[in-house]
Order: structure tokens, then sequence, then C-alpha cells
């Protein structure tokens, strides 16, 4: 809670109580962006240094990925749908790719308790086997 | 015995029978016939009665408005007056061998009055038509006269019906729609969206280096060596028969090649998945915490 500054008029007169709230309001105001600010760095900080390496890897490719899926939407609001079987093709394969990359990423963490049993060799088996079935189905539409 | 006694008088009745039917069928014969052409107006344009057998000496003209009328007595062997179930007046053009028949009404008395008028005439084609009689009956002999040619001056039927449920006639040429050509995007966009779609790599890439992303443990034993790299190879040739697909190859080949190759790659990459796994076992790390 912000102290009140000596100058302030007191707070009895009308135009003083307004100004005592409007400066409340914004000190109010900056201490929330100040406190997203740092919950943003400290996840950063966190990040950076209890994520195993495996999953940086994927997670930038899960980045890539989204953004290749972003630049083909705009491009479709942009010019139009023609042709259509090509924008769902390589749509899809961004969205498909996302997903299973995403997948990957839950069975090779090592917090996640629910795939213990997995090994990362398997997930990374699947998540091939996955990629290239979808990838199979994205040439077929492609046109 | 018995049966052949009672039989035979049943059979001479019914021989009595039709001996009776077919001794009593009667021939008839056309009288003295009357004919009479009048014009649109009503004007009298010919008039003359044809003696039995009636014969028409000189070919009749008719035109749009006339009407020609027959006046036609028919009588039996005897010379009397001879009632029939119908007589009609058939008009069959020479050229195109269609033929018209024409009910003709009975006065009684054995006389029928054959009227060919406009709503006639308006179902003929123009040209020489034969006239005929033609007369039946139950208890006569069928009788089919010729009475001479007439010319019919006429314009012909019409194309279009008579009524709405005629509707054999043209309609209009049905020309194929092409779907109208799709709208081409901006060169100048496609192009520039073509690069930003490709920006990505270089961040990827960029990242992977900045993370320190390696190929270490693939050099790590021969066996990872070997089974790695072919592993990878066999996920590239992949890409490449998906490539070919694109380009030139139609499904059934796709899937011909492709379920060999993934078989190859499917066994190679079980062989690289197990000499990781033998790594990992053995405790090289596998991933490194960036600090």
């Amino acid at each position: 809670m912000a102290k009140s500054s000596p100058t302030q008029a007191s707070p009895a007169s009308p135009a003083g109580a307004v100004s005592a709230s409007a400066q409340s309001v914004a000190a109010s105001a900056s201490n929330a962006a100040a406190q997203q600010a740092f919950l943003v760095r400290r996840l950063v900080t966190s990040y950076q240094k209890n994520t195993p390496q495996s999953l940086k890897l994927i997670d930038t490719y899960l980045v890539f990925v989204m953004l290749t899926g972003i630049i083909q939407f705009v491009y479709v609001l942009l010019a139009g749908t023609y042709p259509y079987n090509s924008f769902l093709a390589g749509f899809g394969a961004s969205v498909g790719s996302f997903v299973l990359a995403a997948n990957l990423r839950m069975q090779v963490n090592p917090e996640n308790k629910e795939f213990k049993d997995t090994s990362t060799e398997r997930a990374f088996a699947d998540f091939a086997f996955a990629s290239l079935v979808l990838f199979g189905f994205v040439v077929n539409f492609l046109g | 015995m018995r049966s052949q006694i009672l039989l035979s008088p049943i059979l001479l009745v019914l021989l009595a029978l039709v001996g009776h039917v077919y001794a009593r069928r009667v021939i008839p014969s056309f009288g003295d016939i009357t004919l009479k052409i009048t014009g649109a107006d009503g004007s009298d344009i010919r008039s003359e009665t044809l003696t039995s057998p009636p014969r028409i000496s000189k070919p009749l003209t008719l035109g749009s408005g006339s009407k020609l009328t027959l006046n036609v007595p028919v009588k039996d062997d005897k010379g009397k007056a001879l009632s029939l179930q119908h007589l009609f007046l058939g008009a069959r053009n020479d050229k195109t061998r269609d033929e018209k028949t024409l009910v003709c009404a009975s006065k009684g008395t054995g006389v029928f009055t054959c009227e060919l008028d406009q709503s006639t005439l308006d179902k003929l084609h123009p040209g020489p038509h034969t006239l005929t009689l033609y007369a039946g009956s139950v208890d006569t002999e069928p009788l089919a006269h010729k009475l001479g040619t007439a010319e019919f001056s006429i314009a012909g039927p019409s194309t279009k019906g008579s009524s709405d449920w005629d509707v054999f006639q043209p309609l209009p040429e049905i020309t194929h729609k092409f779907r109208p050509a799709d709208k081409m995007p901006n060169k100048i966009l496609s192009l520039t969206f073509s690069g930003l779609v490709l920006a990505p790599w270089l961040l990827l890439l960029g990242s992977y280096i900045v993370l320190g992303a390696n190929f270490t443990n693939l050099f790590s034993s021969s066996v990872s060596f070997i089974s790695g790299s072919a592993f990878m190879g066999s996920l590239s040739l992949c890409v490449l028969l998906y490539y070919v697909y694109w380009v030139k190859l139609n499904l059934f080949q796709l899937l011909g090649y492709g379920s060999l190759l993934g078989l190859i790659t499917a066994i190679l990459g079980r062989q690289a998945l197990v000499a990781r796994a033998a790594m990992r076992s053995a405790g090289v790390p596998r991933s490194v915490k960036t600090e």
C-alpha cells in the first residue's frame, strides 16, 4: 500500500478525496503490473533452470509448429481459401504435429508419473510412426 | 354309342347356326354419292353426283377453310338401304403414306354423311391424297372403295400441340456453364508468406544450436552409429517417397513402396532405439540440464 504524499490535499475536501482515490488506483495498477512481471520472470527462470534439455528441444519444436500454423492461417485470412485443400493439408500438418509433439513431451517428462512405465524410446517410436502416418495423409491431401 | 347319338344333333345345330351366319352376310355397296365442296365463306365451289360405282372423275382441290361433304347411301346386294355400324372416310397422303380417318355420321336409313372440314384439314399435310370409303359391320362383308384423289392446298399441321398436354416441341438449347475460375491471390502476398512460413525454421535451428542439441550419442558406439544412421536414412527415404508420390506416383504405388520401406524403417528403428535404451541403461546421460 503506497504512502500518501505530504503535499496531498486533506481528504476532507472533495477535490482531495478524488485525487487520493485516483492515486490509490494508479498505485494498485502499477503494483499488479509489477507482480505480473515478477511472476513471468520467475516462470522463465524456473523453466530455464528446472526443465531438461530434451523437453526444451520439444518445446522449441512446438513453438516452431505453432508459428507455421499461425502464419498459414493469417495467409488464408488475407488471400482467401483457394486452393482450400492445400490449406487444409498444411494447417492439418501443423496441428497434427503439435498434438503428436505434445504427447511426446508428456510421455518423456520425468515429472509425469502417469507414463512412468513408458520408456522414452517407446514414446519416440510412437511419435515417429504417428508422424509418418500423419504426413502420409497430408501429402495425399495436398493436391 | 349313346354319346355319339347325342352329339350328332348338337353338331348339326351348330353347323346350321354358323352356316346361317355366313350365309346371311350381306355384301354392301354404295349408291350415288352426292359430293359438295364449299368455300370458307360458304359459297358453293363444286357440286356433283358420283354415280355408282362412285369415282371422282376430276381430282378435288381443297384449300384452307374449305369443306367437303359427301352423302353416301349404302345398299345391300338387293338394292335396299343397309344400316351399317361404321363408315369411315380415309385420306391417305400419297407422299408421306400417312392416313387419317374420319368417322361418317349416320343419318339413319342407310345414308351416311362425311364432312371434311377445317378441323380435320388442320391435322393433314398438304399434297395429293387418296380418298377411300371403308364400310364395316358384324353382319356384312367389309368394303373398301377408292373414291379418287384430292389435293389439299393447306399450311399443314402446326408444330405446337393443340392442348397443354402436347409438349413435343424443341426446347431451348442447354449450354454448359463452366464454374467461374477461382480468384487467385496476389502474387507478392503469396511470395511474402512463402518466405514467412519458412522463417520459423531459422528459429528452430537457431534454438537447437543455443540449447546445445548435438549428435554425440550417435557416435558413442559402432552399433549406435550404424543403426542410428540407417534409421535416420530410412526416415529421410520415407520423406522422399512422399515427395515422389506427390509429384509422380499413384496411391497404390505409394502403398506398395511404402509398406516395404516402412518395414525396413521399423526394423532399423527398433535396432537404433534398442541401442539407445542400452546406452541409457548403462548410464550414458540422456539430457543435460542447462543452468
